[in-house]
């Protein structure tokens, strides 16, 4: 698995370490670092309305450097981003899957509500 | 959520000089500041003249400067100078929508601002629609 740092978890919250300690935890889990890591997805609420040739640049971008890693699952703790990347995924890249860190957490694997 | 747009001469004079102090360094993704950048095109320095170039020719005609924005806060954060890109552009944003001729900006259409005001309803705390999502969505398609 692989994590993805939500614009306002990591600028405005400064959450950056702390859900990689508790992936880290988690047995049989493997967390890689990804390239840009901490780039926003290009959701940006109704930016992606306003200009979404701008924000599916982003995404795919986004979502190449986590193709990159050879992860299986992306995992977000945002759920704007969760909206973006999950929905570029499931149209573009069907057999990979972005997850909500805390679904995962609970083991939830399906990442369903 | 309702954006204090009070101080907003203030605001914008002390990003001004902010920007005039020195360039900031970009950690905007190239093509999304290229898409902002257009139009200011040999201008010495692209990042203050984004801040700069809606105060000197209004609103309305530079409004993909301040609005092709994620507001991710990126460049807030590494800016050496510390001007905050994202309040400035919300406070922009709020001009443009509220439409003031001190900015050369209209109000936005009729049926775009009665959308955002029902849904501003949802937003407050403990507001009738944040409870019932449902109603908001059926109000908003009105």
């Amino acid at each position: 698995v692989t994590y993805h740092d939500s614009c306002r978890n990591l600028r405005q919250l400064g959450v950056s370490d702390q859900p990689r300690r508790l992936l880290a935890a988690v047995r049989g889990a493997q967390v890689v670092r990804f390239e840009q890591e901490d780039f926003c997805c290009g959701f940006g609420g109704t930016f992606a309305a306003s200009y979404p040739d701008l924000s599916e640049a982003m995404v795919q971008d986004k979502v190449d450097h986590f193709l990159a890693t050879g992860a299986e699952v992306l995992l977000v703790s945002e759920p704007g981003c969760l909206l973006n990347i999950g929905g570029y995924l499931a149209r573009r890249h069907p057999h990979k899957r972005a997850m909500h860190l805390a679904s995962f957490l609970a083991g939830n694997l399906e990442g369903r509500p | 959520m309702r954006i204090r747009t009070e101080p907003f001469d203030q605001l914008a004079t002390e990003e001004i000089e902010k920007a005039k102090a020195r360039p900031f360094l970009k950690m905007v993704p190239e093509f999304l500041y290229r898409k902002r950048a257009e139009g200011m095109a040999g201008m010495a320095d692209p990042a203050a003249a984004q801040a700069l170039m809606p105060l000197l020719f209004g609103l309305g005609r530079t409004r993909d400067l301040y609005r092709a924005c994620t507001l991710c806060g990126a460049c807030a954060s590494v800016c050496p100078a510390g001007i905050d890109h994202p309040k400035l552009f919300l406070a922009y944003r709020a001009k443009d929508v509220a439409g003031d001729p001190r900015f050369r900006s209209r109000p936005r259409p009729l049926g775009e601002r009665l959308a955002f005001r029902v849904w501003s309803l949802g937003d407050r705390p403990g507001g009738r629609l944040s409870r019932r999502p449902h109603r908001a969505l059926r109000a908003a398609r009105m």
